[in-house]
């Protein structure tokens, strides 16, 4: 994390111990709670989303492109690591790389055509796919098993170790998550990350910079649907059932009212937003479709009154402590 | 297959078609003054559906005062919609207009799921259901009426744009919002009037086409994605065009049924989205040097 000014060394190095406390705290849970399923399984649950999360959030809030599909992927990553595992008789680990290089083939080509269009144009094009991939999903029965779904993924196998308990998922999502996370803050601070935020506020204004905006749009599509891919297979040996039907809008929803309440652009915001819903979903899905409801007006309170989300406001607490701290920094 | 056949697949097809055009010309009105694809239209299709179901079944099938009754309720709901949830949001990125859009219609499906009910419902029978034979043709009058109410619908609206003070106002905020406001328009009263006209349109179509299916809390969701694909298939932002291509696709998506495959009908929708963008992102009946909003 190289920060342009110097004035945000001291903080990163409070960052740096902030996350290290937290990775410790993290590490520990499994050995104080291991008879707490439930909140372990409630762990679990945040870890994954978290992970796609990061995947909106690298395609939809730092490059802003409005892509509906990153469900898609997760779908693909989803049944290509359960048809792979289940039928192809192949371990886990590779299934779930391999359920991650077809998302990301597929983010790949999907960007050649879709990379084409901006804002609204783009989140037609991109929801046409979505809802291709899901309508192949029921249609191809003989790999997916139908509007049914595919029953009986195989529980996860690393290095001749099954994965069974919900402590052992913990240490495997808490890895994955992990690394998709220093992942997306490496690039966010890269020049490549510098380079999306540039496409996403304005492509014309990073072409005349030298900038390939294709080649970095392609690149987006494809990093946010290796993450969705990973999410998907990982998901999916979790939870050994899959089905179309948790691969459609209502979720590309869900998982928007998550961003929005981050803000779009923060990492640390989309972190708390979605440990935030993940706990009160739990409760909230007893309502159902109530649930729904008030995600749906969570979004729109949010974009009237809050557009800048948790993200927006961290920062402006931050900037204003920072400020009192060592004026005429700014 | 034989002419009789073909007839009542293109009737038909033009019955739905017209549905997805009237979606096709609220995607494009709602498109030109505030920015924004309304991701919620399918939802209005659906809202338009069950006012219509309640109050025909309320007023004792009275199609009249039901008509006018499904309209006001439409027009002030798109109104106070407008008023409540995007007026804020005019001056912000459009994307994040687009979000509000698709929370409104998660809020909208699901709010109809809790006061209807998850189970479909069929509309009454209005008309003597027994079809008229000329030739080798069939004709089931109730249809024929439904497609006549809907291009009649039309043309009124496009009269209204074309031939009135307050489609001309609307047609140039459309345009240019702040030459509009320069000349004297009321900007903001014209925005409001077509989120209403916007809710009214899709309203209608969801009626007309739930008198040829029927109504459920999932109608919203192809039948909005039919009708973007009209609207693009024609020319978005022309609301003659956007008309025409909606009749074309259903027209079109009838007769692929009976070639190809029932189940794969869906993905024609889709595909056609997908190329006509690639190729002709103007649409089949907007020049490319006359593409203009509205």
């Amino acid at each position: 994390m190289r920060s342009p000014d110097a004035s945000g060394t001291p903080r990163l190095r409070v960052a740096f111990a902030a996350h290290l406390l937290l990775v410790g705290a993290l590490l520990a849970v499994p050995f104080a709670l291991r008879s707490e399923v439930f909140v372990l399984r409630l762990f679990n649950q945040v870890f994954l989303n978290v992970t796609i999360l990061l995947g909106f959030l690298v395609v939809l809030g730092f490059a802003k492109q409005f892509s509906l599909a990153q469900v898609a992927f997760y779908g693909i990553g989803a049944y290509t690591t359960a048809a792979l595992t289940a039928k192809a008789g192949l371990g886990f680990l590779p299934a779930l790389l391999l359920g991650g290089v077809l998302a990301g083939v597929a983010g790949g080509l999907l960007a050649i055509p879709a990379a084409r269009f901006q804002g609204p144009w783009l989140s037609l094009v991109t929801l046409a796919f979505a809802e291709i991939v899901r309508i192949m999903m029921v249609r191809a029965k003989p790999v997916t098993g139908g509007a049914g779904g595919f029953y009986n993924i195989p529980r996860p196998t690393i290095a001749g170790a099954e994965v069974t308990q919900e402590f052992h998922y913990y240490f495997l999502f808490l890895a994955l998550v992990l690394f998709v996370y220093l992942a997306t803050v490496r690039l966010r601070y890269s020049p490549y990350g510098r380079i999306w935020l540039a496409v996403g506020d304005n492509p014309d204004i990073a072409a005349s910079m030298g900038v390939n905006v294709f080649a970095h749009q392609m690149l987006i599509f494809v990093v946010g649907a290796v993450i969705a891919g990973l999410a998907g297979g990982a998901f999916a040996a979790y939870a050994t059932f899959i089905s179309p039907e948790g691969f459609g809008l209502a979720h590309t929803v869900q998982f928007l009212t998550m961003l929005v309440v981050g803000g779009l652009q923060s990492i640390v915001g989309t972190v708390l937003s979605v440990v935030f819903f993940t706990l009160s979903s739990n409760e909230l899905m007893k309502y159902h479709p109530w649930d729904l409801i008030v995600d749906g007006l969570i979004i729109v309170l949010f974009m009237n009154f809050l557009p800048r989300g948790l993200g927006g406001i961290i920062t402006s607490i931050g900037q204003r402590v920072w400020q009192r701290r060592s004026p005429g920094t700014r | 297959m034989d002419i009789g056949l073909l007839f009542n697949q293109v009737l038909w097809g033009a019955l739905v078609g017209v549905s997805y055009s009237l979606l096709a010309m609220a995607f494009s009105l709602i498109f030109a003054t505030s920015g924004t694809i309304n991701f919620a239209t399918g939802e209005f299709a659906m809202l338009g559906a069950y006012f219509c179901f309640t109050a025909l079944s309320r007023l004792n099938n009275n199609v009249l005062l039901a008509a006018v009754a499904v309209v006001l309720a439409l027009l002030a709901f798109g109104m106070v919609l407008e008023r409540l949830a995007f007026r804020r949001l005019y001056r912000l990125d459009p994307i994040l207009i687009l979000i509000a859009t698709i929370g409104i219609g998660s809020i909208l499906k699901n709010a109809v799921l809790v006061l209807w009910g998850p189970y479909s419902h069929s509309y009454p029978q209005l008309m003597p259901s027994d079809p008229i034979l000329l030739g080798p043709l069939v004709i089931i009058p109730q249809n024929l009426v439904l497609l006549a109410v809907g291009l009649v619908a039309m043309v009124a609206f496009h009269l209204f744009m074309t031939r009135t003070r307050l489609g001309t106002a609307m047609r140039a905020t459309a345009q240019n919002i702040r030459g509009a406001s320069l000349v004297g328009i009321d900007t903001a009263r014209c925005v409001s009037l077509s989120w209403a006209l916007g809710s009214v349109m899709a309203g209608l179509g969801g009626v007309l086409i739930a008198f040829a299916y029927n109504i459920s809390v999932d109608m919203g969701g192809s039948l909005a994605i039919k009708g973007f694909t009209g609207a693009i298939l024609g020319g978005f932002g022309s609301l003659p065009a956007s008309m025409a291509g909606g009749v074309l696709l259903g027209i079109a998506e009838n007769l692929s049924a009976q070639v190809v495959s029932y189940y794969y009908r869906d993905v024609l929708a889709f595909l056609v989205i997908v190329v006509i963008l690639l190729f002709k992102p103007t649409g089949l009946f907007v020049q490319r040097k006359k593409f203009r909003r509205l």
